[in-house]
């Protein structure tokens, strides 16, 4: 990965994760935080209503007991309850409990309908509701426990009325405490509703309302109409609480909206009551709380990013300048300086590498310069050494011809060890000459091929007497990359020397094979000749070392240093095995490409 | 057979041995009558456009060859070869470069100045002989020198 984006992916990085962390924190904090207030409101929503659910119908149950207790009431229930509907009584104090009494308590709210019941068979002697008078109530809860006490009776559905209803029932007594009838009232459920709608902003999705224990809906929930004992409810909430239980949950309400809800049982009446709020509402502040953060989250990456851009930029900027400057130098172009005027580390290796570059550049070029002079120096020295050679052997030819008759057989043969050595000196100058020829020379690569050189190499180095004693195998070898020249000066070395010290073999064995291996072509000349002790094998490619001497095998001690030149300008190695008296065996590498 | 008596070679060699032992194989093979040595390139120059001690030499007369070494004092042999290939006079003499390397860096120089051939002196002096002869066969008898 780049140095610059990995600087800005660290940099993000370590933006993003605390981030991410205290977003995650604040999301869940305050998430807990709203829940908690939420369901604590709820709560506290739920105990209110409860508690003004129980003071309405307290207020309502004393206010029935208040007109119970009214003398005026006793005496009129008691004449109603006692005469027969004929009598001229009869009429005038139904009337006037109807009107003064039950009809002006009416007026105060609370009841729809205000009936008096004949104790005795439960007939409704005088009602509000006139057409109610004369219907037998006697199996209703709110009169048979009515005659004892006030009594509530819970929320039913009349099928008489076909509507759903409430009723109190109070006992009406003589002073003597004998009962005289039983007073009803029947509860005005629109009031309930507003009791529990009361104190819901029109906002909020606040929802309280009363179930009894067959699901029925006892009140009108908030959003809908004509629900109560019409429509069940069946939500998680309301099974929960019509099961005993006080308590807070989550869970989807009649709409199949998910809500937090708080619910209360209330035993005396067989009620759930029922406050719920939509959850997205009560976590509204917390979504946008994260739409906040999130906001927060993408400035920063975008600000973050562009400062890691701009970051990595300035820092690597610099490396890129010297990377370039590396490359330039590995052109050739010596002269390339950075120059750099920044004063961190990255100026500090920079004017590191330009004072480098300057030394090596002085360096390179004091090589250079002393290379050409020791090649100059190389060259002439060899030709001028040829001259008196030349003069040496050019005159003992002169004795010989023209002095022949004069001088003796000693003679003679001393001339002719004065010639064979200056023949000799003249073929180490060659070898000297080969040598320095072989730093010096271009290199043209073409491609090679080896088996027919190496062929052509060891008939230009042998007589057919030679090939006629020794046995040379070299077949398919792989074709090379490199300078034509320069790898026949390997082959002719090599091959000759092969051929040199296998020459008192019998038979003598050359073998010449090649493989590729990865990037490397390895070639292998291998014979049964003198071979030579691998003790000195780091002599063997030093200019003017030998292994063997002269009156062994004739030799320069320039051969093998030649081949190593030569292989080593193409970018390959040379190495050798051998034993005494067994033979020898020579690899060399050559790059699969060309040097 | 009857150019005998024209044959002509100015040999241009500074080491006096080199010029003797040339000199002998020359002669050895009867193939040219005179021979003129000059130790340097000043004084080839001077013999061949025939000026201070050659001023009273005739320019017709010669040479037929011109066997130059490259190393000279003085004057060297490639500014030699120069002079006589910039005269329109003697462009048409051949010149054989003598050398002891054929690893001379100057022979290429030397045929893009117009060379003819070149020799190399070998250490064995009797295959320099034997080459020397063949040069002087080819370029005294069977190229005609347009005149």
């Amino acid at each position: 990965m780049k140095l610059r984006t990995r600087i800005t992916l660290i940099l993000l990085l370590l933006a993003i994760v605390p981030l991410i962390g205290v977003t995650w924190l604040a999301y869940h904090n305050g998430k807990n935080t709203i829940e908690k207030q939420t369901i604590n409101h709820l709560d506290s929503t739920n105990l209110l209503k409860g508690s003004e659910f129980h003071r309405w119908i307290n207020d309502n149950k004393r206010s029935l007991q208040e007109l119970a207790q009214r003398p005026l009431v006793k005496e009129y229930a008691g004449i109603l309850a006692t005469h027969d509907a004929s009598a001229p009584k009869y009429f005038s104090a139904k009337q006037d409990l109807l009107v003064h009494h039950l009809g002006v308590r009416l007026q105060y709210g609370g009841f729809t309908e205000l009936f008096v019941i004949c104790p005795g068979h439960g007939i409704i002697l005088a009602s509000t509701n006139s057409r109610q008078e004369g219907k037998y109530r006697d199996n209703r809860r709110y009169f048979t426990e009515g005659k004892s006490h006030t009594y509530v009776q819970s929320v039913y559905y009349s099928a008489t009325l076909e509507q759903s209803t409430m009723v109190i029932g109070t006992p009406i007594r003589n002073e003597t405490g004998n009962l005289i009838a039983v007073l009803a009232g029947r509860l005005n459920l629109t009031e309930l509703s507003n009791i529990m709608e009361q104190g819901c902003s029109l906002r909020s999705t606040e929802d309280t309302y009363l179930v009894n224990t067959f699901n029925f809906f006892v009140t009108e929930p908030r959003f809908g109409q004509n629900y109560a004992l019409r429509k069940v409810v069946r939500t998680q909430g309301v099974e929960d609480c019509l099961s005993g239980r006080d308590d807070v949950g989550f869970y989807k309400d009649y709409r199949g909206v998910p809500v937090i809800g708080a619910y209360k049982w209330l035993a005396d009446y067989d009620l759930a009551l029922v406050t719920e709020m939509d959850q997205s509402e009560a976590y509204a502040p917390v979504y946008r709380l994260a739409e906040q953060i999130g906001g927060i989250t993408l400035t920063v990456i975008f600000l973050i990013g562009g400062l890691g851009l701009f970051l990595s930029h300035s820092i690597t900027q610099p490396i890129h300048q010297l990377v370039a400057g590396a490359q330039e130098i590995g052109r050739g172009n010596l002269d390339f300086q950075v120059r750099t005027a920044a004063k961190d580390e990255i100026g500090a290796l920079s004017r590191a590498f330009d004072e480098m570059a300057e030394k090596l550049r002085y360096n390179i070029l004091q090589l250079e310069a002393s290379n050409k002079e020791l090649e100059a120096f190389a060259y002439s020295v060899s030709h001028d050494l040829r001259a008196p050679l030349r003069a040496i052997d050019g005159y003992v030819d002169i004795l010989k011809e023209d002095y022949h008759d004069r001088i003796d057989d000693e003679g003679r043969r001393i001339m002719g060890v004065v010639q064979r050595e200056a023949e000799r000196m003249g073929q180490l100058i060659d070898g000297l000459l080969t040598y320095s020829r072989l730093s010096r020379v271009e290199m043209s690569v073409s491609r090679i091929d080896m088996t027919t050189l190496a062929r052509s190499v060891y008939h230009e180095l042998t007589t057919p007497e030679d090939r006629e004693r020794i046995d040379f195998q070299g077949d398919s070898l792989p074709p090379a990359m490199g300078d034509p020249t320069l790898i026949r000066q390997i082959w002719v070395n090599l091959i000759a020397n092969a051929v040199k010290f296998s020459a008192d073999r019998n038979r003598a064995v050359i073998k010449i094979s090649g493989k590729t291996k990865e990037n490397e072509l390895i070639y292998t000349i291998e014979d049964n000749g003198a071979g030579f002790d691998m003790q000195y094998v780091d002599k063997l490619f030093h200019v003017f070392q030998r292994l063997h001497s002269s009156r062994e095998f004739d030799g320069t001690g320039i051969g093998l240093a030649n081949v190593q030149r030569a292989i080593l300008r193409h970018g390959g190695r040379i190495w050798a095995h051998g034993e005494p008296d067994k033979g020898a065996t020579f690899y060399f590498t050559l790059p699969r490409k060309g040097g | 057979m009857e150019d005998w008596e024209a044959v002509d070679v100015l040999l241009v060699e500074d080491n006096p041995q080199d010029a003797e032992l040339i000199h002998r194989a020359l002669k050895k093979h009867n193939l040219v009558n005179r021979i003129h040595t000059v130790e340097d390139g000043a004084e080839a120059v001077d013999f061949l456009f025939c000026r201070k001690k050659y001023a009273d030499r005739d320019m017709v007369q010669g040479p037929r060859v011109v066997l130059l070494d490259l190393k000279l004092p003085k004057m060297n042999g490639l500014d030699v070869l120069k002079s006589i290939k910039a005269n329109e006079h003697t462009r048409s003499i051949p010149v054989v470069v003598v050398t002891s390397s054929r690893e001379d860096p100057d022979i290429r120089a030397a045929y893009a100045l117009g060379a003819n051939s070149y020799v190399v002196k070998p250490v064995d002096f009797k295959g320099f002989a034997e080459a020397m002869s063949q040069v002087g066969l080819y370029w005294l008898l069977v190229n005609q020198p347009y005149r």
